[in-house]
C-alpha cells in the first residue's frame, strides 16, 4: 500500500479514536488554473513551450483540519496536480498529513508528512493566492529536489519586540523522483527524453525566521542524503577513459575503477527577506547555495532573486530578477564532456559520442537569468488574477530546458507569458 | 414661562431620540472571568500566536469579513487591513499552523457566545454595548 495512503488511514484512525466530531473538522482548499506559453519549440520547466500548457501551474487541493483537543490537532492535504514521476499525467497525492501538538504558545511539534521550511514561501508555494508572482522564481524554487518529507519538526517561538522569532528544526525522509532529461539518448542503453530516477532521501535542517508587521527574514541550513532506490551507486565525477592513444571519452556510469558512492550528500544554505519599504512598496529577495560533498555535478550552484512590488488598490505590479548558476568548474566540465568526440574509426564511435552528450546531460548544469514583469489583481481577499511576462536568458546551458535532440540550447532567450487564476475556499 | 420650558424640554427630548446612535469605536468583550487585555495580547490572540491568557485557553471570534466593525477592529488592534489579515491566515492555515478565528453573524451572536463560553473573546460596535458585559478593551 502506498505510504501516503497508509499515512492517511493512520490519521483517520487517530481521528476516530479521538472521537472527533464533525463540528471540530474544518475543510478548506485552494486551487490555481494557470496557463503558460513560450516562444520556443522545446520545453522549459518540463511543460512550457510554444504549444502552451495548463500543466505547469494548475493544481487543486483540499485540506482537512481536525481539532482533537485544545493542544492536539491533525491536518491532511490532498493535492491533484501533474505527477512528479511523469510528464504526461496528473495524479492525486497526499501533500502532507501530520499530527500537531502545541503544549503552549511557544512550542509546536508535528509528526507525519510535512513540508520543510526552506524557501521563504516553501510551505505555501502551492497556494497561488499567497503570493503575487505568476510563478515563484524557478531559479530559487527548484534548488531542493523535494520539500515534502515524512518525519518530525519542532518549532520554538519567542516574542521579540513587536515580532516573533522562531526556530524550526526538522528531520525526515522520503522517496522522490529525480528528473533528468536526455537530449539524444544512447540506443540500447538510454532512451531520449525524460528519465525519472527513484531516490530515497533523508533530510534534516534548521531555519530561523523573524516576522514583524508583515516583514519576514529567514536563514536556514539543510542537509540531504540521497540513495538511488534501485540499489545502484552514484559516481562522483566523470572519469576520462583512454582505451587507445589519442582516444578518450568521459564515463559517468558505475563500474570497475569508477569512484562510486552509495549516498549523494547535499548541503543547502539559504537566506531570505520580504520587507516593506514604505509607500506600499515591498522588497523580496532570496539567496541559496547548494553543494554536494565530494561530487561533481551542476547541482553545485548558487541562486537568487530580487523583486520589487507595489500594492495599488487591488493591483500589485512587480518586477524581479533571478539567476541560477552552477559553479564555474562544473560549467567548464560540462563543456569538456559535451564537446568531447572520438574519431569515426573508433569502434562504436557513434554510440560513444552520443554517450558524451548523455553524460553532459547527467551533469545537470545551470546557467540562466530571468527578468520578469507582471501584476496580480485581487478580485477578492481570497482570489487573484495574475499575468506575467518573463524573459529567461540561458547561458552555457540549463537543465531546466529540455534541449532538442542533436542540439544545444545555449545563449538563447526564452520568453514566457503566463496567466492564472488562484483561489482559496 | 412654564410652557416655554416645557417646549424646550420636549424639543431637546425629540432631538435626542431622533439622533441616530453614533458608533463610538469598537469594544472588545469577553467571558465574565477574563481580565482586561492589552492591545498587544489581543493582536497575538487574533493572529494565532497565542491561544491562552494567564494559562487558561481562549477562543476568539471575528465579525463577518468586510463588516465595518471588523475593519475597525483589525485596524485598531491587529494593525492590518482585511486583505493582509486574510492573506496572513491563508498562509498560516495552509502550512498547518492554525485556523482563523470563527466568524459570528451578528453582535447578538457575539454577546451570547462570550457570555456562555469560558475563555471566549469577541468584539462589537460600541453602540451595541449593554450593561453586564465584560469589557476587555475599548478604543
Amino acid at each position: 500500500m502506498k505510504r501516503s495512503v497508509r499515512l492517511l488511514l493512520s490519521l483517520s484512525l487517530v481521528l476516530a479514536a479521538a472521537g472527533v466530531r464533525a463540528a471540530d473538522v474544518t475543510v478548506s482548499g485552494f486551487g490555481t488554473l494557470g496557463y503558460a506559453i513560450s516562444d520556443k519549440p522545446y520545453s522549459y520547466q518540463r511543460y512550457i513551450d510554444e504549444q502552451g500548457t495548463f500543466d505547469r501551474d494548475s493544481r487543486l487541493a483540499v485540506q482537512v483540519d481536525a481539532a482533537l483537543s485544545r493542544r492536539w490537532s491533525a491536518t491532511a492535504q490532498l493535492k491533484f496536480a501533474p505527477d512528479e514521476d511523469s510528464d504526461s499525467r496528473w495524479a492525486p497525492r497526499l501533500s502532507w498529513g501530520f499530527l500537531s501538538w502545541r503544549p503552549d504558545d511557544d512550542w509546536l511539534l508535528r509528526v507525519g508528512k510535512l513540508r520543510i521550511p526552506m524557501y521563504l514561501g516553501a510551505e505555501s508555494m502551492d497556494v497561488g493566492v499567497s503570493f503575487d508572482y505568476a510563478r515563484l522564481p524557478i531559479e530559487v524554487y527548484s534548488i531542493a529536489p523535494t520539500l515534502d518529507f515524512t518525519g518530525a519538526s519542532v518549532t520554538r517561538s519567542w516574542d521579540v519586540g513587536r515580532g516573533e522569532l522562531s526556530v524550526d528544526g526538522y528531520w525526515g525522509k522520503t522517496r522522490s523522483n529525480w528528473r533528468q532529461y536526455a537530449r539524444d539518448g544512447v540506443p540500447g542503453y538510454l532512451a531520449a527524453g525524460p528519465v525519472f530516477a527513484s531516490i530515497d532521501v533523508v533530510a534534516r535542517g534548521l531555519a530561523l525566521t523573524y516576522r514583524s508587521d508583515g516583514d519576514q527574514y529567514r536563514i536556514g541550513v539543510h542537509e540531504a542524503s540521497s540513495k538511488l532506490a534501485d540499489g545502484t551507486n552514484w559516481v562522483d565525477r566523470p572519469v576520462l577513459i583512454s582505451p587507445l592513444p589519442g582516444v578518450a571519452y568521459y564515463n559517468l556510469l558505475p563500474g570497475p575503477g569508477m569512484p562510486e558512492r552509495r549516498t549523494m550528500d547535499m548541503v543547502i544554505a539559504n537566506a531570505a527577506m520580504d520587507v516593506g519599504l514604505g509607500r506600499r512598496v515591498r522588497l523580496g529577495a532570496e539567496y541559496a547555495v547548494r553543494q554536494l560533498k565530494d561530487m561533481d555535478r551542476g547541482v553545485n550552484s548558487s541562486a537568487g532573486y530580487v523583486s520589487l512590488r507595489r500594492r495599488s488598490g487591488a493591483w500589485t505590479p512587480y518586477v524581479y530578477y533571478a539567476w541560477l548558476r552552477s559553479d564555474q568548474d562544473m560549467i567548464d566540465l560540462y563543456h569538456a564532456v559535451n564537446g568531447n568526440r572520438v574519431p569515426a574509426w573508433v569502434p562504436q564511435a557513434d554510440l560513444i559520442n552520443l554517450s558524451q552528450r548523455a553524460t553532459a546531460d547527467g551533469l545537470e548544469i545551470h546557467d540562466q537569468q530571468t527578468w520578469a514583469v507582471g501584476s496580480a489583481y485581487a478580485l477578492t481577499p481570497s482570489s487573484k488574477l495574475k499575468a506575467e511576462w518573463a524573459r529567461t536568458r540561458v547561458g552555457s546551458g540549463s537543465s531546466l530546458v529540455d534541449a532538442p535532440a542533436g542540439s544545444d540550447v545555449r545563449f538563447q532567450s526564452i520568453n514566457v507569458f503566463s496567466l492564472s487564476y488562484s483561489f482559496v475556499f | 414661562m412654564n410652557i416655554i420650558r416645557m417646549c424646550v424640554a420636549l424639543l431637546g427630548l425629540t432631538l435626542l431620540v431622533a439622533m441616530p446612535a453614533q458608533a463610538d469605536g469598537v469594544v472588545v468583550i469577553g467571558h465574565p472571568q477574563l481580565p482586561k487585555l492589552h492591545a498587544t495580547v489581543l493582536r497575538k490572540l487574533y493572529t494565532g500566536r497565542s491561544t491562552e491568557v494567564n494559562g487558561a485557553p481562549v477562543i476568539v471570534v471575528n465579525a463577518p469579513p468586510g463588516s465595518p466593525v471588523r475593519n475597525r477592529f483589525l485596524s485598531t488592534y491587529v494593525e492590518q487591513d482585511e486583505e493582509r489579515y486574510v492573506a496572513y491566515w491563508t498562509v498560516r492555515r495552509f502550512i498547518g499552523k492554525g485556523l482563523p478565528p470563527k466568524e459570528m453573524d451578528s453582535a447578538a451572536a457575539v454577546i451570547e457566545f462570550v457570555q456562555k463560553t469560558p475563555g471566549a473573546i469577541g468584539y462589537i460596535d460600541a453602540a451595541e454595548l449593554r450593561p453586564g458585559l465584560n469589557v476587555l478593551a475599548r478604543q
